[in-house]
């Protein structure tokens, strides 16, 4: 299953996090670093995401991977993210 | 009648619209103090004839948009919109070098129409490379500070607070960016302040003698405020963000960008096209590095010019 942005997800880019607006609901988010480095490498699948938050923090894959899990079910439940 | 009005740079192009149509949009849009070097993107606003453009299609999404007193239902789909007033409706089409904004006759002129209007003007300056904010605005040797906030945080009352500190207006409610060269430009033809703001205006101005506006707001001429061909435009070089005296706790916290950037978004409202959408975030991610960012509830606010 592969991950993408929603198509019409407006990103703000901030350098050390983002601030997305959703077209729908004009509601705000925003993402801190790690949530930023996830969005920025969508479109891909959980693991390649995982495979690049290791790569990239300080962080164990179990510890990356439940992080990742709680970001993925939020961006989802948002409407932010689709799946594939 | 056909005529043309710079609006910062960008061309105006009213063709055959109603004259007072057209007198209702020059009154908004004809700032002769902020000619600018002419730009090639142009806004032609014309009569819309024969069969009506259909608003709904592939990517299409409804919206309820606040314009001027109006909420006002728009469809948008990729390239432009459309808004059924009633009477009368506005089609909005974008092209890579000119918007044209569509308007049904109607006969008489209607206060929604000529909101619907507006905003496909408005739109239209948005894909150019304008950047509309909410707020107030002044500006001193060191370039423009805004005054960003949510309604009632303090924006009038700081900006009046700046002005007895030596700062001269630019705005009191809306000013234009562009989103280019970081310039600010006063958007509006008066300072309208609730009676808790006159007690801020300078010394010497008879408050009784202010025309008194229908929601009780009072209106200050900018040329009783500030010196003769005192220019109302200049670099944004600080933002001031002002928190509300009390309620959300959220506005409170959050590293500086954030809070910028989302009181910039939330200043800005909501470009329907995707090509305005990437210019407003484009601006905001880069505004933030260029200017010196202060947050703070008005009453605690330290006001320097």
């Amino acid at each position: 299953m592969s991950y993408q942005q929603h198509a019409s997800v407006i990103t703000t880019d901030l350098g050390s996090e983002v601030v997305l607006l959703h077209p729908d609901t004009q509601q705000m988010f925003t993402l801190n670093e790690a949530g930023r480095a996830v969005w920025l490498a969508l479109p891909a699948t959980r693991e390649a995401l995982l495979a690049h938050l290791v790569g990239t923090f300080d962080v164990t894959p179990d510890e990356a991977g439940e992080d990742l899990d709680g970001l993925l079910e939020r961006l989802d439940r948002a409407g932010l993210v689709r799946t594939t | 009648m056909n005529v043309d009005v710079p609006v910062l740079g960008r061309t105006l192009s009213l063709r055959g619209i109603a004259p007072d149509l057209a007198r209702w949009l020059r009154t908004y849009w004809d700032y002769p103090e902020h000619r600018l070097p002419t730009h090639p993107y142009t806004v032609v606003v014309e009569v819309e004839e024969g069969e009506v453009t259909p608003a709904e299609r592939h990517g299409s999404r409804r919206h309820r948009l606040p314009v001027f007193d109006f909420e006002l239902d728009v469809v948008s789909f990729p390239g432009g919109f459309r808004c059924d007033t009633d009477p009368g409706a506005v089609t909005c089409l974008h092209g890579p070098d000119t918007t044209t904004v569509r308007v049904r006759p109607t006969g008489a002129f209607s206060a929604p129409l000529g909101a619907a209007m507006n905003l496909g003007v408005k739109e239209a300056l948005r894909v150019s490379g304008l950047v509309p904010l909410h707020a107030a605005a002044t500006r001193s040797a060191r370039g423009v500070t805004l005054y960003l906030g949510p309604s009632g945080a303090g924006k009038s009352t700081t900006m009046l607070r700046a002005l007895r500190a030596g700062a001269l207006p630019v705005a009191e409610d809306f000013v234009w960016c562009d989103a280019a060269t970081f310039t600010a430009y006063g958007w509006d033809r008066e300072l309208r302040l609730l009676p808790g703001s006159l007690a801020f205006l300078p010394d010497g101005l008879d408050v009784d003698a202010l025309t008194l506006h229908p929601d009780g707001k009072r209106a200050v001429s900018y040329g009783s405020v500030a010196p003769e061909g005192a220019g109302r435009a200049g670099p944004v070089s600080r933002v001031v963000v002002l928190r509300p005296e009390a309620g959300d706790p959220t506005a409170e916290a959050g590293p500086a960008t954030r809070t910028l950037a989302l009181a910039l978004w939330e200043a800005a409202g909501f470009p329907l096209d995707a090509g305005a959408q990437r210019v407003t975030a484009d601006f905001i991610s880069r505004l933030g590095p260029r200017v010196q960012f202060e947050s703070a509830r008005a009453r605690a606010y330290e006001v320097t010019p």
